[in-house]
């Protein structure tokens, strides 16, 4: 809220459209990655995706432009939700989409927006939500799945310890001195 | 030749021992902090033998303004730890410093006068506020880079006479070839001949714990259970080498990696320092990767180093600035090895050779010849 009302002086006028509000359901084979999104995605987020789609359901349209010459819809922004649509992953028959109606710059511009207009996650607030989900009673294994992370990272974020515990049985070091020789 | 005889006592008794001889020898006595483990172990133990003799230390801290707020945090913790011991010596005063970041800004002026809706932090309320050395005689190492950082050092340490500063500088720690400069001019004092500091005017500065490895800080800082800055716990969760943690400027040419995760570990820092200084955003997506700032990989539409780096020069944004890199460019080789260097210094604006170049033959090519005579 801060944040918009800094960015634009009169917020009364500025227009916003929800495209989100036009979502349909078309066809998986009639979409087409671009050629322009330098976005990519690595497995293990993959996987994450894919779980994040069965935990919750499809919650983000695919956003798409519609290629008249070709008779395709090009993917904006969305393509590895595409690609979990595949039949290699969930294989789903039909995806949902919102289409825009970009010029080649816009739709440029909007890939970039939407792979980087994103938050990262506070190193010590991700471990204080690892720490309430253990609380709940989710297991290592549970976590280590439905978040995507490998149980090695678990049990990181799971020491509750900082840095100087590890050092605490640790022995000095042999003092010396530098003589005259 | 001085060489190195190992004690039969540990580095904590060692560093005890050379407190109260610290003591016994000084009236005055600052112990230098930063917000750091080293500096946070050594102010911890300065400030015991203070308290056991009922006399007060001064701690001084050098504000570059642009550094983690936990860093400012620890600071202030170890000057109220024991204030019936303590004599705060918080300097927020201007001074220059480089900024690896930007093309177009290569110094930040930290703390400068007016654009205090811009400082990462207000100033504290007890901090030095005002140079309290005479402007008159104020030194300058190099007039051409300003008053910076070692500046505003020196002229502190000239306010006083016969003190004994204290730094956490150690020999095994992170600048050895700061070590080896140290120890070829021991100093005298009342007769004893000290290797572990540095003759400054009339003051001397002395290293306490120079011969502690970080493992003997941590332990310390664990078993004594003296607060520490909670970057380094942050950097630990993230998974980084324990040798490779710090927690110094945000900005220089050495540090300014650091701002690759300073959004996961202080986003309000980070959203601070994106306003007070220029190319902080392409830093934080980039200074990790092998192209661009650490130039370990030529961008794809070049072929060679001294290509992209001739192609740097003529597209260099300040015009002032590129006849200082010409000038030392022309001094040296002209091979990969030395360009891909001089491509360092120009992607992060380093004129002032801070990150100087090793001006030698390409190790490759003594290699290739090798192997032309052997096959």
């Amino acid at each position: 809220m801060t944040a918009k009302k800094k960015q634009n002086a009169s917020p009364s006028k500025v227009m916003v459209t929800f495209p989100c509000l036009q979502t349909r359901m078309v066809c998986r084979d009639r979409l087409r990655a671009n050629n322009w999104n330098p976005n990519a995605v690595s497995a293990d987020k993959m996987q994450l995706l894919r779980q994040s789609i069965l935990d919750n359901g499809w919650c983000f349209p695919i956003v798409v432009i519609f290629d008249a010459e070709a008779d395709v819809f090009v993917i904006v922004d969305g393509f590895h939700r595409w690609t979990i649509a595949q039949q290699d992953w969930l294989d789903l028959p039909e995806v949902p989409v919102v289409v825009l109606d970009h010029t080649i710059a816009q739709r440029m511009v909007a890939t970039v927006q939407f792979n980087k207009a994103r938050g990262v996650h506070q190193v010590d607030l991700d471990a204080e939500v690892i720490r309430a989900l253990i609380g709940q009673g989710m297991t290592d294994e549970q976590i280590a799945t439905h978040l995507g992370i490998d149980l090695d990272t678990v049990h990181r974020y799971k020491q509750l310890t900082g840095i100087a515990e590890l050092f605490r049985e640790a022995e000095y070091s042999t003092s010396w001195e530098m003589v005259d020789g | 030749m001085p060489t190195q005889r190992y004690g039969t006592t540990s580095v904590l008794e060692a560093a005890r021992a050379r407190l109260r001889w610290v003591f016994d020898h000084h009236e005055t006595i600052i112990c230098s902090v930063s917000g750091g483990k080293d500096s946070t172990a050594l102010a911890h133990l300065a400030l015991a033998e203070a308290k056991r003799r009922g006399r007060r230390i001064g701690m001084f801290f050098l504000d570059e303004e642009v550094v983690y707020q936990s860093s400012a945090d620890q600071v202030e913790y170890l000057m109220t730890l024991e204030p019936e011991h303590t004599i705060p010596m918080w300097l927020q005063v201007e001074f220059r410093l480089t900024n690896a970041t930007s093309t177009t800004e290569g110094q930040l002026v930290c703390w400068e006068a007016g654009k205090h809706k811009l400082w990462m932090r207000p100033k504290k309320a007890w901090s030095i506020q005002h140079a309290p050395w005479d402007r008159s005689t104020e030194t300058v190492r190099d007039r051409r880079k300003g008053f910076g950082f070692y500046d505003a050092i020196e002229n502190f340490e000239r306010c006083y006479e016969g003190a004994a500063f204290l730094v956490g500088l150690r020999a095994a720690g992170e600048s050895p070839n700061r070590w080896r400069a140290v120890s070829k001019n021991p100093v005298t004092v009342d007769g004893d001949r000290i290797y572990w500091g540095t003759q400054k005017g009339s003051n001397v500065a002395l290293y306490p714990l120079f011969d502690w490895n970080f493992h003997d800080v941590w332990r310390y800082i664990a078993e004594s259970g003296v607060r520490y800055s909670k970057i380094y716990d942050m950097q630990f969760r993230k998974g980084y080498p324990i040798h490779e943690m710090r927690v110094s400027s945000l900005i220089h040419e050495r540090a300014f990696r650091s701002i690759c995760d300073l959004p996961e570990f202080e986003p309000r820092t980070y959203d601070r320092l994106l306003k007070r200084v220029k190319g902080i955003s392409l830093a934080q997506e980039h200074g990790k990767k092998d192209q661009l700032f650490r130039a370990r990989k030529l961008p794809k539409n070049l072929t060679s180093w001294r290509e992209y780096r001739d192609h740097l020069l003529r597209t260099h944004q300040d015009r002032e600035r590129v006849g200082i890199f010409e000038r030392r460019f022309a001094r040296q080789l002209d091979n990969e090895y030395v360009a891909r260097q001089q491509v360092r210094q120009l992607v992060l604006n380093d004129y002032e050779n801070n990150l100087a170049v090793d001006n030698a033959e390409d190790p490759r090519a003594a290699l290739v010849r090798y192997y032309d005579e052997v096959l």
